[in-house]
């Protein structure tokens, strides 16, 4: 899907935000129209800056990977925001951008993989 | 999935790297096939090894043929392969794609602002895969990966246990506006690259 989101924003071209924020469907172009500002980004390693107050598995200071959730697109920036629900202590083993590479892509092969098994066995 | 036959077209990507090797290192699949290009095979070998494995290079091998018909118990399909490579499906297979058309009802979860008949639209076409896979006995879903912190955690694990690793492609600075172009440009092609490819912001 991030693909043709890709595309989308190749041929359509985002416009500058006017009087509404997110995206909409374009009905003339079956698309999405996508508008500025428009921040890319679903995978992010890094550093925790600050905490809300219901957050009791992390604190400032520690390495942590995620795959943000959708609404929070925008990982392709020096500051991320994500819920705890979807953050994980990073492995140690790795740098940030070897980390970094994990998310998404992890969790579609991992979930894939569980499912598929479960199919499998279960005949 | 112990011992079976598991099909990942295109291996070398960033979710397929993935993918074999939870395959082969978790979930204790018996034989990996995957498709890749000639000059990649070298750098397949080093990350995932000899055994178990079965390399088919989609440039010159008929990768139907080389696979097997009838052999394979999972696939999973990044690259719209659903339909291509059905005949390497084994009666009672599964095949998950990423790649094919999400159903409607997935989509309009996602795109709240799709209109109705698009939704149908989308959920027919979903369903002919089904059908088209059912035909043949195999059992055909389009999967949505979601957010979760526990996988994370198991993945973190992996990758502490050496089970898994990531592969990077060429990772590029922020500021490195050239490289950042390529890299999206990669990925936009599919074809070229191997594994993930990262931007490094700090």
């Amino acid at each position: 899907m991030s693909f043709s989101f890709q595309r989308s924003l190749a041929r359509t071209g985002a416009q500058p935000s006017t009087h509404r924020r997110g995206n909409q469907w374009n009905p003339k172009t079956n698309n999405m129209r996508l508008r500025f500002p428009y921040k890319v980004g679903y995978d992010v390693a890094g550093t925790i800056a600050e905490v809300g107050t219901s957050v009791t598995s992390f604190g400032v200071g520690d390495k942590v990977y995620s795959r943000v959730p959708n609404n929070l697109r925008g990982s392709v920036a020096e500051y991320v925001l994500s819920v705890e629900s979807a953050t994980a202590l990073m492995p140690l083993e790795t740098n940030f951008t070897q980390a970094a590479s994990i998310p998404l892509a992890g969790l579609t092969a991992l979930q894939s993989m569980e499912k598929a098994d479960a199919m499998l066995e279960g005949g | 999935m112990k011992g079976k036959t598991v099909f990942v077209p295109a291996g070398l990507g960033g979710t397929g790297s993935f993918a074999v090797q939870l395959a082969k290192n978790v979930f204790g699949a018996g034989r990996v096939v995957i498709t890749l290009s000639t000059r990649k095979i070298g750098i397949a070998t080093k990350l995932f090894g000899g055994d178990t494995i079965q390399y088919v290079d989609y440039t010159k091998d008929d990768v139907v043929a080389a696979a097997g018909k009838g052999t394979v118990d999972y696939m999973f399909d990044i690259v719209v392969g659903t339909l291509k490579y059905l005949p390497v499906m084994k009666k009672g297979g599964v095949i998950l794609s990423i790649s094919t058309l999400m159903g409607g009802t997935n989509s309009k979860h996602l795109f709240p602002d799709m209109p109705i008949i698009l939704v149908y639209v989308l959920d027919i076409v979903d369903w002919l895969f089904k059908w088209w896979a059912g035909r043949s006995d195999v059992r055909y879903s389009y999967v949505v990966m979601h957010p979760d912190a526990k996988g994370l955690e198991q993945f973190a694990i992996y990758v502490k246990e050496g089970t898994v690793s990531p592969l990077l492609g060429h990772p590029a600075k922020f500021s490195d506006i050239y490289n950042v172009r390529r890299g999206c440009q990669e990925i936009l092609d599919a074809k070229g690259g191997v594994g993930k490819f990262v931007i490094e912001i700090v």
